[in-house]
């Protein structure tokens, strides 16, 4: 076992005493530096899913009282760190949900930048590849127009490149779901996109 | 996915992106207090709650008390309770032939 692995090892047991420590009396520093360590994970997830007018540290606020809500009925089998990311994609979810849905995507709703990115997107050379940041806004407004749980799936696999496994354990859907999802979302994307070539 | 999909283009480009995730993930000041403030004791809610319901239950307990006893009170009623008919039919004639 090297250092890293010792380290792993020795953090994951830390957690589980302080879980041990809240479950058994609620003991309040055991509170603290659970939400000290999963901090940065939550954050994280918060930040890479939700447009940046979420008030972050509001939903951050929410996955944590939702994670010692329910700290009674966790049982260790699977890790802790893993538990706390599905609670913090389904609150992700939630507050997509209570966003409002794009209907379509119009040019006159994409900067100009985006705009370009677009065109760069439709004319479909390599050498035209859109840039990467501009692309990345574009497919973040873009997806606004998919239900959530849709929008989670095609981020994850096609935005952050994880695969159906990573995106099973971090939502607790099937595999079967994912995929579907996906095959759905991206129908849908494509279609969207071939309408904006349409109305160029 | 096909090449021709403008979708995969545009996810490809994308995913070349490191989104900016803004300022370090240091956690704000108080922000394990404010989380810690969110949270009550379950059970003490129940406790509170069962209270509340209690005293709330009260006064319409006693207005439902004085309301069966107004219903069911014998008095109410009008006629005296008397168990013996043959007493009552004596009492009625001792009225009647008294002399004033």
């Amino acid at each position: 076992m090297n250092d890293d692995d010792r380290g792993t090892v020795d953090a994951t047991a830390a957690l589980a005493d302080d879980i041990a420590a809240w479950k058994r009396a609620r003991d309040q520093a055991a509170a603290r530096r659970l939400i000290a360590a999963l901090y940065p994970q939550v954050i994280a997830i918060i930040r890479r899913r939700l447009p940046q007018r979420v008030a972050e540290e509001d939903l951050a606020q929410e996955v944590f009282a939702r994670f010692f809500e329910r700290l009674g009925e966790y049982d260790g089998r699977a890790p802790v760190t893993h538990w706390i990311a599905r609670i913090a994609v389904n609150c992700c979810i939630d507050q997509l949900r209570a966003e409002k849905r794009r209907p379509e995507l119009r040019w006159a709703d994409l900067s100009e930048t985006e705009a370009e990115a677009l065109t760069a997107t439709l004319a479909g050379s390599e050498k035209t590849a859109p840039e990467a940041s501009s692309a990345h806004e574009l497919a973040v407004k873009l997806l606004e127009i998919l239900d959530p749980k849709d929008r989670l799936v095609v981020t994850m696999l096609d935005l952050e490149g994880r695969s159906v496994a990573e995106v099973q354990e971090m939502t607790g859907w099937s595999a079967g779901a994912i995929r579907v999802r996906a095959f759905r979302a991206r129908r849908r994307l494509r279609k969207e996109l071939l309408k904006l070539e349409k109305r160029r | 996915m096909n090449t021709n999909n403008p979708w995969k283009r545009l996810a490809d480009a994308a995913r070349r992106h490191q989104p900016d995730t803004g300022a370090p993930a240091e956690m704000p000041l108080g922000f394990d207090t404010r989380v810690l403030a969110r949270l009550r004791p379950p059970r003490r809610v129940a406790a509170e709650l069962l209270g509340r319901l209690a005293l709330d239950a009260v006064p319409v307990a006693a207005a439902v008390l004085v309301a069966c006893w107004f219903t069911v009170r014998p008095d109410s009623l009008g006629t005296p309770a008397i168990a013996d008919p043959v007493a009552l039919a004596d009492a009625v004639f001792a009225e009647e032939t008294e002399e004033p």
